[in-house]
């Protein structure tokens, strides 16, 4: 009796998983990480976004926001620095997004990510993009009016804008680690950068005007080789790029069509990849969509006319996978993956061409473009405005 | 004394967790070290080859229905050479259920609670092993089922929820490496995840209420069951991480949870599902200890005294916590020199004695 008694007062002391308890005030949740150069290392800066006195945010009821600052030689030894500035454990399992300063990713992108995933505490599917012509530590501390911590305000806008406009691609750790870590095929990353002064909307009260001084916006991709970035692209290359990496989910064309302007929307893109025996590949594209506005008096009722938007939308899409495909030739990175392609379809072939295939062969791959465009629908009108009247 | 005794489903139950213990950290990582891309092959291949050590230990089952396999090497090989080869059996099933717990507080440790002392974290399991393995049998098997609903219902939620996100050029190129790695990599899945149900043979079919009902059967469908789950897992593994992302993770089959979305809203529930491999290498230890219990108990003739279990249990505590040095001579000990022993003490030595049997007849 007296061991049960025992045992049970054991349990309910000793192995109650009170062992790694911690109070939620104990934490400091971080739930943004901006990593910078630093002529010792690395700047990290998180975002404490459980803070009692907040720098920054919020709505009345809601936790704030705080950004603290941590230099090391290593990711670590920087987290270490901001550990002994804040009276709390620091807890990284809220990841949502990691910024990363273009001149770390121009370096080597490796030690950043080894860090990020060796961390057990971090859930590993967090967006990671990059801070274009901006610190991230800046991107990290500029406020939007519409959300209450910038951290999720980056981790939306990237998802919101991959979703409906295709210009960037969402990238996340997991994910680009993955990508990484095949064999022909190099990593693509998205950007954020500030519109308008940065460090100019790091205090709520910056958020009472009207217009903000500073916004974060969705800027484009960078394109990696092996692990460092080597170049940016710009709109229309991205979508050229998203579109032949299947993902481009929705996206806006203007096109001149009999000298006036018909904006299409596309929202159910398809490419088909094929890499012939020769090397060469051949791309079929489909998609499908809508026309959303006009300006002119195109007749619309007028097949002629249809078959020539899908006609100018096709040639877009091809100017636009063109141009992508162009500027990943000339900066020797297979972002598309045609190396993967090869692997997986006839690997003894791949291992002939694996040292030399950025640097030789696919910057001289013949690249053919096919594109079938169907516009199945004209929104909420049959004809223009404008066509109409002057029929009467 | 029918409350002593086992339901076939029980039975059945722990072996399928016999079968599933050893895969996380353990045969996992083996497999995608070998046989790379092909793990799901692997696992086919094993599933085939399988069926001999089933087979096996059935015959073995059958053969002796009155008796566990303590009895039948005694029997067969006599007191003498029996009890050496029961305690030989004995502490190598102590040695393989030390490396169990290992990989089980590593496991929990490194993802879960990793500012706990390991030792808090062993003893937390201990106590729970030393109670149900100072119980009878049907304790185990009753444990054991409503383990089994818990462990199947995240199993098939997890499933399900990974299942969207499947890329199927992952898995590609196929024999890439030849056949040999799969060969090797069926090999390691077999001494790890099929050879331990070697010790469902310490339960007498007699100690089984309802054997008489398709016995063999439902062994079989079980078999098929548990080996199913463990193809999904590498199958869905290196399907969605890819070869070279799953290679590089400690325990993958963990990470992959932290994707699983259930029904687009459930989302970071990685704790919870993962609790499915805790409870396999729970059970597989609870039954390794309760294996070396009764062979102490009948090799050596002496009463089911509780200090047994305890005093098992704390050895395996202590032995866990120094098993290893540090992980890397862990996993290489998993990896080159454990499966030589499985298949010795397992299958070679119990088919030795059954063919000696048969030849003496």
């Amino acid at each position: 009796m007296k061991i049960k008694l025992f045992l049970i007062l054991f349990i309910c002391f000793f192995t109650s998983g009170c062992w790694n308890y911690n109070e939620l005030n104990d934490f400091a949740i971080a739930t943004g990480m901006g990593i910078d150069e630093h002529k010792d290392g690395f700047k990290i800066s998180l975002m404490i976004s459980n803070s009692q006195t907040p720098q920054s945010s919020s709505r009345e009821g809601e936790a704030g926001a705080t950004v603290f600052t941590g230099i090391g030689n290593s990711i670590t030894e920087a987290l270490n620095n901001i550990d002994i500035k804040t009276p709390r454990n620091l807890y990284l399992g809220h990841l949502a997004v990691v910024v990363i300063d273009e001149e770390v990713a121009k370096k080597d992108i490796d030690i950043v990510l080894e860090a990020l995933v060796r961390n057990p505490e971090t859930a590993k599917k967090y967006h990671i993009v990059l801070a274009k012509d901006n610190k991230a530590e800046d991107i990290l501390k500029t406020l939007s009016p519409l959300e209450s911590f910038p951290s999720q305000n980056v981790s939306n806008n990237i998802s919101n804008s991959s979703k409906s406009q295709s210009i960037i691609a969402e990238s996340f750790l997991s994910d680009f680690i993955i990508t990484l870590l095949k064999p022909g095929i190099n990593g693509i990353m998205s950007s954020i950068s500030i519109e308008g002064e940065s460090n100019n909307n790091d205090n709520q009260d910056d958020l009472k005007e009207t217009e903000p001084k500073a916004m974060l916006k969705t800027d484009t991709m960078g394109l990696f080789k092996d692990f460092k970035l080597v170049t940016w692209t710009n709109e229309e290359e991205s979508l050229g790029i998203n579109i032949v990496n299947n993902n481009a989910d929705r996206m806006y064309i203007t096109n001149e069509v009999e000298k006036d302007k018909v904006v299409v929307l596309l929202d159910d893109i398809e490419c088909s990849p094929k890499i012939k025996k020769d090397l060469s590949v051949v791309l079929n594209i489909k998609a499908e969509g809508a026309i959303t506005e006009v300006s002119g008096n195109l007749d619309l009722e007028k097949t002629k006319t249809i078959e020539n938007i899908n006609q100018k939308t096709e040639e877009n899409i091809k100017q636009m996978v063109y141009s992508g495909i162009s500027l990943a030739q000339e900066h020797k990175t297979d972002v598309f993956g045609f190396g993967n392609m090869i692997y997986i379809n006839n690997y003894k072939n791949w291992y002939k061409l694996k040292d030399n295939w950025d640097d030789l062969y696919f910057p001289k791959l013949k690249i053919k473009v096919k594109v079938d465009v169907n516009l199945r629908s004209k929104g909420s009108l049959e004809n223009t405005i404008k066509e109409k009247r002057n029929e009467r | 004394m029918n409350a002593k005794k086992l339901h076939l489903f029980e039975y059945n139950c722990l072996s399928y967790f016999l079968i599933r213990g050893a895969f996380i950290g353990i045969c996992l990582n083996n497999l995608l070290i070998i046989s790379k891309q092909d793990s799901w092959l692997s696992v086919i291949l094993a599933f085939i080859l399988g069926f001999i050590p089933l087979g096996i230990f059935y015959l073995i089952i059958k053969d002796n229905p009155k008796g566990n396999i303590i009895d039948f090497i005694k029997n067969n090989c006599g007191n003498t050479l029996g009890n050496i080869i029961n305690v030989l059996i004995s502490i190598f099933i102590f040695i393989f259920t030390s490396l169990l717990m290992w990989n089980l507080i590593n496991f929990i440790s490194s993802q879960y609670l990793y500012k706990t002392p390991n030792l808090a974290i062993s003893i937390t399991f201990a106590i729970a092993i030393y109670y149900i393995c100072s119980k009878s049998i049907n304790v185990i098997g009753r444990t054991t089922v409503i383990l089994f609903y818990i462990s199947a219902i995240l199993f098939i939620l997890s499933a399900l929820g990974l299942s969207f996100q499947l890329d199927l050029n992952n898995l590609k190129p196929t024999l890439e490496y030849g056949i040999n790695p799969i060969f090797t990599g069926s090999l390691q899945y077999i001494s790890y995840n099929i050879l331990p149900l070697f010790l469902i043979t310490i339960i007498p079919k007699e100690q089984i209420s309802d054997k008489n009902k398709k016995f063999i059967r439902n062994g079989i469908i079980t078999y098929v069951i548990s080996s199913f789950s463990l193809f999904v897992v590498s199958f869905f593994l290196v399907a969605i991480y890819g070869i070279e992302f799953s290679q590089i993770l400690q325990y993958p089959s963990y990470h992959i949870l932290k994707r699983l979305s259930i029904l687009g809203f459930i989302q970071r529930v990685e704790s919870i599902s993962s609790i499915q491999w805790i409870l396999d290498l729970f059970v597989i230890i609870v039954m390794g200890i309760y294996f070396i219990k009764t062979s102490i108990v009948q090799t050596f003739n002496i009463k089911p005294y509780k200090f047994i279990p305890f005093t098992l249990v704390t050895a395996l505590v202590i032995v866990t916590n120094y098993l290893f040095k540090n992980n890397t001579i862990g996993n290489s000990v998993i990896l080159h020199i454990f499966p030589f022993f499985n298949y010795l003490f397992f299958l070679i030595i119990p088919t030795l004695i059954y063919f000696k049997k048969k030849i003496s007849q």
